[in-house]
């Protein structure tokens, strides 16, 4: 009877042992699951602090110019293709991308169309951005780089900083969003004093890359309404 | 024999008048009781014709979620405060909204949604390629086009948008993708407003406005429903900011609106009319009996609700309203008896005297309430049950009851009776009145022939200013001013819809045109067409056909740098194809699934909210126009314009195909109108020939029948008439109260010929002018409602009645001395 009452007893011991076990361990689990999860959350946090810092530090200008130089590392193409040009801005969602080479073209950017010139053609196209839901989601995605509305993105991307002087972001691309399909990442690198983009490379699920770097940028500086126009201003 | 037995009776009644009160009153009792288990219904079928073309648009209309929805249309006040903060509102707004009441919420469609349908479609780009787009691509499998595609490719890889179009000018450097994108850019640009997309939103082209719309769990025809909804988005709205103004538009605003217009008239006419008939009746009458004239309707519809509820189980609200009105003609019957048997000692002969011009009266609302049966409408059948038993109830209880509860006439003769004396003895029916009557009616006559039917039920709606505006507001902003015609198509099998509506839009093609026909055939193909198109996708590609674009690619690619490997991912694409693999079964691949491929056995996809949009893998409001699960299929919609000729021409091809049919605004009200009025014509045909025959069956008597019908005849042709000048149409509100009123004035003119015949006093034009009076006072008062349905009811019965009280007290009389007893006095 003794025997049979210990070896009770020794099992209830061992019971309350293993069950105290397991729920210390998954007590661990759930908070290290709700420490990485808070983590994450912090880290979110404080990107999106950043990118309202980054936002607002690069939203104190109304207009725009710089040049750029813009570096294609394509399979498509058996070589590298180097564009020259400039970029004005005026805000709130117009953005002139006027190239110089390798052959001259220009492309204006509203929020309602694209209107664009080539010295090839010579001829003036307007593409009205209701009408062409792929253009604009590209475009979207651009004026938003352009212009530092960088918060927006968060919706799209997962951010993380890379460096801190000079600022590097990288922006990943949501499983859920349709850009992961095509980018790989996003790298944005900022200037010195953190008012512009110094440069922005996006890597693709290709392999191929493009890079664009700022140079000469310029706040507020006036813009000519000839500097938004497309023909016959390159 | 009719006056015998109706004499009889009424001895009866008079002996047993206590046992008959007591069953009278015991009635009242179980009737009132009983009304607690009449069931009512407040469907709109009821009183619309039951015509094919008509039931099917009412029932698409309440199936679809095209009708239902509420448009919110929030606007920028402040200039200083631009779209982003519109739109940041707009998605708090539609987060606000409750969800027991607005299940679904869209404020726009998101670029997402076009990526989705984007990757199914190039993911499936074999099958989707028709027969017409292959000899296209053929045609450019030449040097010229390949260079000229080739430098736009390298073109756009230059410009800033080439950043993300890389990989698929690798993938698709003929720009085949572009066919497709096409038409889905087709489709997307048919929202049926004239929208901006903006970061996923409807926005308007100025930039200034933003579109919410919901779609609602409440019908329209709820009106209590509508009610709480509207309080509720209300109290959502209140809650935007001062720079944001906003407009609701939906068919609720209409039905709460209306509700409330009608309240309010209704309201304003009960306080007139009563305090004109308590002056009238307290000035003239001066009796309290009196007041038992107007409970006997109030007391014969109760019966008749009950009764009817036996006969033809769930009744409609506004039969019942209409019928309950129509039964008010019943005071009639009771004043002719009341004046009949007022200030007599000796009741009975004088009240004996009325029952055959009273119960003939009667039976002339009663003959034509069953020619309303005739009428292709469910509810006026219903209306014609419940008016026939309260009119027959009513008159009953007139001639056999109200006498008896009259109070003794004391010695001293009342004023009333005076002035019946008074009215009878006057001499009001000449030979000028004759003539002025003849000549009016003649000139009158002209005019009615012209006058017209409402087609516009806008016209009779009598919602108020604010939502109007509102309304127009709105389209000047977002045009859909002009609804389009949809060409729908009821399948119970998926594939058979696809199918029909494949065929369809090919015909629509070619007799309307692609640009007028809105259809989603081209981009959801059926399994089918699927099928063929990627077995001639197979046989199109074959390896010398690939070697050759293979060549030229390569040879005009150096051109513009492009690589000797540019564009492998093509040809890889085709290659999968070509290894004979069985088509991809369309979207079925992985999280792709628009819809899937169905099993054997199956008689219909599993069509979800997610796959309703047919490409995208999360609900699209893009497909959502088009392509509905219904309870018994599916239902396939193409939209085009609401014009004759359009409408016209796609009759011809949905004639071709069962299971398809047209709903239009303007076919829905022209055949409401044809049905109405080809209705309305064998009614007045079979109403009119029963008054004849009931009129000469009272009179039995050719010349006096013809003067009795000349009230009612005069009353038609007035009304007409002056309809005409006046700009009023038939409708369905006063259509009803034009056959009461002319009921009326078969009345008077039975009533006015038999005192002419007999020339005993009963109180006849005392009756009739009371009767006149007391109508044209509730009718007067309803000319000026504010609700245009109420108002032209007023209009109606003023003039229908006034033409009868003119004709039978000023003419009958007259002409009877002219024909019968100048006939009488000839023959003695």
């Amino acid at each position: 009877m003794k025997i049979y009452k210990i070896a009770f007893s020794l099992c209830l011991a061992l019971l309350s042992v293993f069950i105290a076990t397991i729920l210390h361990a998954s007590g661990e689990i759930v908070k290290a699951g709700a420490t990485a999860a808070i983590e994450e959350g912090k880290q979110s946090a404080d990107m999106r602090d950043l990118l309202i810092q980054m936002e607002k530090q690069s939203s104190d200008f109304n207009s725009l110019k710089t040049d750029f130089t813009q570096e294609k590392d394509l399979a498509v193409f058996r070589n590298k293709i180097i564009i020259k040009g400039r970029i004005y801005l005026q805000k709130p969602r117009t953005v002139a991308w006027h190239v110089d080479e390798p052959l001259k073209y220009s492309v204006l950017i509203t929020d309602k169309l694209i209107r664009q010139w080539d010295e090839d053609t010579n001829q003036v196209q307007e593409i009205p951005l209701s009408k062409n839901p792929m253009f604009r989601v590209v475009i979207d995605q651009l004026t938003a780089w352009f212009s530092g509305r960088y918060v927006q993105l968060l919706d799209d991307y997962t951010v993380s900083s890379k460096k801190t002087n000079p600022l590097e972001i990288e922006f990943i691309p949501r499983e859920t969003g349709n850009m992961k399909k095509i980018i790989k990442a996003i790298t944005v690198t900022f200037r010195e004093d953190r008012k512009y983009l110094q440069k922005v490379q996006f890597d693709e699920v290709s392999g191929d890359s493009t890079t664009i770097t700022f140079k000469n940028t310029i706040f507020n500086a006036p813009i000519d309404s000839a500097d938004l126009e497309v023909k016959g201003r390159v | 024999m009719f006056d015998k037995y109706a004499g009889r009776l009424y001895d009866y009644t008079a002996r047993n008048r206590r046992p008959v009160l007591f069953i009278l009153i015991l009635l009242i009792f179980a009737s009132l009781a009983a009304l607690y288990f009449v069931e009512f219904e407040s469907s709109m079928d009821n009183i619309l014709p039951d015509n094919e073309v008509i039931s099917r648009s009412m029932e698409f209309f309440r199936s679809s979620n095209l009708a239902g929805k509420v448009v919110i249309s929030l606007e920028l006040t402040s200039p200083d405060k631009d779209i982003d903060d519109l739109i940041l509102e707009t998605d708090m707004l539609a987060g606000k909204l409750d969800k027991d009441l607005f299940p679904e919420v869209t404020y726009g469609i998101p670029d997402s949604a076009f990526a989705g349908d984007m990757d199914a479609m190039f993911e499936n780009l074999p099958e989707m390629v028709s027969d017409q787009e292959l000899s296209l691509i053929d045609g450019w499998i030449n040097q010229e086009y390949v260079s000229r595609k080739l430098s736009d490719s390298y073109m756009q890889l230059l410009k800033p948008q080439g950043l993300f179009l890389n990989s698929m000018l690798r993938s698709d450097p003929l720009g085949i993708k572009m066919l497709q994108l096409n038409k889905l850019k087709a489709l997307s640009a048919s929202t049926g407003y004239d929208v901006d997309i903006k970061d996923g939103h409807f926005v308007s082209r100025d930039g200034r406005h933003a579109m919410l719309i919901a779609k609602s769990a409440v019908s329209v025809t709820d009106s209590a429903g509508s009610k709480k909804m509207l309080v509720s988005l209300q109290k959502n709205i209140e809650t935007l900011p001062a720079y944001i103004r906003a407009d609701i538009i939906c068919g609720h605003a209409h039905t709460v609106s209306n509700e409330k217009l009608i309240k309010r008239d209704i309201v304003f006419i009960s306080i007139v009319a009563a305090i004109a008939m308590l002056l009238l009746y307290g000035f003239v009458i001066r009796d309290i009996s009196a007041v038992t004239i107007f409970m006997i309707p109030v007391v014969a519809i109760l019966f008749s609700v009950d009764l009817s509820y036996l006969l033809l189980g769930k009744l409609s609200y506004w039969v019942i309203g209409l019928g309950s009105t129509v039964a008010g003609i019943a005071t009639d019957y009771g004043t002719h008896v009341y004046f009949a048997a007022q200030g007599k000692g000796d009741a009975a002969p004088f009240v004996k005297h009325v029952i055959k011009p009273v119960s003939f009266g009667a039976l002339t609302p009663i003959e034509i309430f069953l020619a309303f049966s005739f009428f292709g409408f469910k509810g006026y059948s219903q209306l014609a049950v419940v008016t026939i038993i309260s009119v027959v109830l009513s008159t009953f209880i007139s001639i056999y009851i109200l006498p008896h509860l009259m109070l003794k006439p004391g010695s001293k003769v009342s004023f009333a009776d005076r002035l019946a004396v008074k009215l009878e003895q006057g001499n009001y029916s000449n030979g000028l009145n004759v003539l002025f009557w003849l000549f009016l009616t003649i000139a009158l006559a002209y005019f009615a022939v012209h006058v017209e039917f409402e087609r516009d039920i806008r016209n009779i709606d009598g919602t108020e200013k604010e939502i109007i505006n509102a309304e127009k507001n709105f389209q000047e902003i977002w045009g859909g001013e002009k609804t389009p015609a949809v060409l729908v198509i009821n399948a119970k099998n998926y594939e058979e819809a696809l199918e029909i509506n494949e065929k369809i839009y090919s015909d629509a093609v070619q007799t309307v045109g692609a640009e007028n026909f809105t259809s989603v055939a081209p981009l959801l193909l059926s399994e089918k067409t699927r099928d063929e198109n990627a077995g001639r996708w197979n046989k199109f590609w074959s390896e010398e056909r690939e070697q050759k674009l293979a060549g030229l690619l390569s040879q005009e690619g150096k051109k513009f740098g492009f690589s000797e490997n540019a564009f492998d991912p093509f040809f890889a694409g085709l290659k999968v194809a070509d290894k004979k693999n069985p088509p991809s079964p369309p979207f079925a691949k992985g999280g792709n699934i628009p819809y899937a491929r169905l099993n054997s056995g199956e008689v219909s996809p599993p069509l979800k909210k997610e796959d309703v949009g047919g490409l995208l893998n999360n609900p699209s409001s893009l497909f959502e126009r088009f392509v509905q699960k219904t309870d018994n299929g599916y239902r396939l919609m193409s939209f085009f314009p609401d014009t004759p000729d359009y409408v016209h021409s796609m009759n011809e091809i949905s004639a071709k195909h069962p299971g398809t049919y047209l709903v239009s605004a303007t076919v829905l009200s022209d055949t409401l109108s044809k049905v109405v009025s080809s209705d309305l014509k064998l009614m007045t045909l079979l109403a009119s020939i029963s008054v004849i025959v009931m009129t000469y069956m009272c009179f039995l008597n050719i010349k006096e029948t013809l003067i009795a019908l000349m009230p009612p005849l005069t009353s038609i042709i007035w009304l007409f008439g002056m309809m005409t000048i006046f700009g009023l149409k038939i409708n369905a509100a006063n259509m009803i109260a034009g056959v009461l009123a002319i009921g009326l004035s078969s009345d008077y003119g039975i009533f006015m010929t038999y005192r002419s015949r007999d020339k005993i006093n009963t109180g006849t034009i005392m009756a009739i002018a009371l009767c006149t009076v007391t109508t044209l006072i509730g009718a007067g008062v309803l000319v000026f409602a504010k609700h245009p349905a109420l108002s032209s009811v007023g209009m109606t019965m003023v003039i229908a009645v006034g033409a009868g009280f003119f004709s039978s007290v000023m003419v009958v009389p007259k002409l009877y001395d002219l024909t019968v007893n100048v006939g009488k006095g000839k023959a003695q």
